[in-house]
């Protein structure tokens, strides 16, 4: 009683023990404490963690091969099936997408270099397998293409070609042109000379409007415009819709055919076609399928010596699948 | 006058020295006329057929026969083949190739003709000589038109008018049998 009465009861004596900070205080000072040392540890941390990564990066990278064979390895494994599956050539973005382990292969070394050379070497050969220049084309392209075709064909000269065609008013003849006998399309309704349907289409294709094909190109190195001509009506005849429009076509198709002068020889079971000055794949095909537009099944049967279909040479024996 | 090629693997000569050159124009001759007109082949077969004599017969079975790029068909029937027939020839009536006969297309495949949705392209088929028993009848001449109806190119065609009456007359040699 003493003591506690001796005090000032205006001033209380307040002992650091007995003084309570209050809640929200503590907390917002607690926090602020953590944070400090917290964010010297982070930096200390990531420093470290960075030199230990790099050094580790830097490791690796000096010790080499050794440690990349691992991934490349299980990266060939994995995938060994699909390369040589779809490395066919039919699809330029599967091949880019492979090649990764191509270029990871070769890599590895010691002892498992040998045994996989074999199946290696097959991967790259396949991947090194020259493309088609042509693509397979997706339904809508192809129907896209059929109504480029309708429009080009719709156009002045072009349109009367068609309607002559369409009535019946024209020959497919074998005209020699002083290098053999070639078939050409003739109307008699529409005046206009071959040239003047060259230069159209030639035109149309400078433009951009028409693309001409691979199959198109010629083994001495030109467009063979009369057979992309014929191709232009009958894909414009055949897409049109109409039961008239499609018989149309198969009567150009039948014309053409029985005008072939094409001569073919018999060697072992195979009916084998020798390509000649001016020849396009197209052409060949016209002439053996009746459309131009029949040239894979020629060129896929003769994939051997055919690179693309726009690499055909004089000469050249092709075999002829029976039609 | 001779020749002489290779048909089907066999070696096969012709020439003028056949001993039994009267027993075959006996054979073959034909004094009467059966026929009510006409009984006499005209010289043409048909439009752009031609019309070629022995010496071409003989080079015709040395340069396309010989080399398999060509055929000599015998119009007649078969029972008068037997009696004798041009080395190298085969056996082809009329009848087989009427459009009327359903086996028409076989035949022309079989001549070397190509097939594309009912219609026949010829580029590859056969030249054809084709000859029967001579002037006295027509079956050559009805085997020429069936063929140029199916669309067979005249100018692989030809016409032996003078057939075996001439040949067997001119000593070249005959061929006996079902051959």
């Amino acid at each position: 009683m003493s003591t506690k009465n001796l005090q000032d009861p205006v001033q209380p004596h307040v002992t650091f023990d007995s003084y309570v900070l209050p809640e929200t205080v503590q907390y917002h000072t607690a926090q602020t404490t953590g944070l400090t040392v917290n964010g010297t540890i982070l930096a200390v941390a990531s420093i470290g963690t960075l030199t230990f990564v790099l050094g580790i990066l830097v490791a690796l990278q000096l010790a080499g091969p050794q440690q990349v064979e691992t991934v490349a390895k299980v990266s060939s494994e994995t995938q060994q099936a699909k390369p040589v599956s779809v490395t066919e050539g039919t699809d330029d973005q599967t091949v880019t997408r492979l090649r990764p382990a191509d270029l990871l292969t070769p890599v590895s070394g010691g002892q498992s270099a040998s045994e996989d050379i074999e199946t290696l070497q097959a991967a790259v050969l396949k991947g090194l397998q020259p493309k088609r220049t042509i693509g397979k084309l997706t339904e809508q392209e192809l129907a896209e293409k059929a109504r480029e075709a309708q429009a080009i064909v719709n156009r002045n000269k072009l349109r009367m070609l068609r309607e002559g065609v369409m009535a019946g008013v024209y020959t497919v003849k074998a005209r020699d042109d002083g290098n053999g006998k070639r078939l050409v399309l003739e109307t008699i309704n529409a005046e206009m000379t071959r040239q003047s349907m060259g230069n159209l289409l030639l035109e149309a294709a400078r433009k951009g409007e028409l693309e001409i094909p691979a199959s198109l190109n010629t083994a001495d190195g030109n467009v063979d415009l009369d057979t992309l001509l014929f191709n232009l009506i009958q894909t414009s005849l055949a897409e049109d819709g109409t039961p008239e429009g499609a018989e149309a076509a198969r009567e150009m198709s039948r014309r053409a055919f029985a005008a072939s002068d094409a001569k073919t020889q018999q060697v072992k079971g195979d009916r084998i076609y020798t390509v000649e000055p001016g020849d396009s794949l197209a052409y060949i095909s016209l002439q053996f399928y009746g459309r131009p537009n029949a040239y894979l099944r020629i060129f896929e049967a003769n994939r051997e010596i055919l690179r693309s279909p726009d690499l055909i040479k004089i000469g050249q024996r092709l075999i002829i699948p029976k039609a | 006058m001779k020749a002489s090629f290779i048909f089907d693997g066999e070696r096969v000569e012709i020439r003028r020295d056949n001993r039994d050159a009267l027993r075959f124009v006996t054979y073959f001759v034909s004094a009467s006329e059966p026929c009510l007109n006409a009984c006499i082949a005209p010289m043409k077969a048909a439009d752009g057929v031609e019309t070629v004599d022995e010496a071409q017969v003989l080079a015709f079975l040395e340069t396309k026969v010989g080399t398999n790029i060509g055929l000599a068909l015998d119009a007649r029937a078969s029972h008068d083949r037997v009696g004798g027939f041009i080395p190298g020839s085969v056996m082809l009536p009329p009848r087989v190739v009427d459009p009327r006969n359903l086996g028409r297309d076989d035949v022309l495949r079989a001549l070397g003709a190509r097939e594309f949705d009912g219609v026949f392209n010829y580029a590859d088929a056969k030249h054809l000589l084709i000859y029967d028993q001579g002037p006295a009848t027509d079956d050559a001449g009805l085997l020429v038109r069936h063929l140029i109806a199916a669309g067979y190119p005249p100018e692989k065609i030809k016409y032996y008018r003078g057939g075996m009456q001439v040949w067997s007359v001119l000593g070249f040699t005959i061929e006996e049998g079902l051959g």
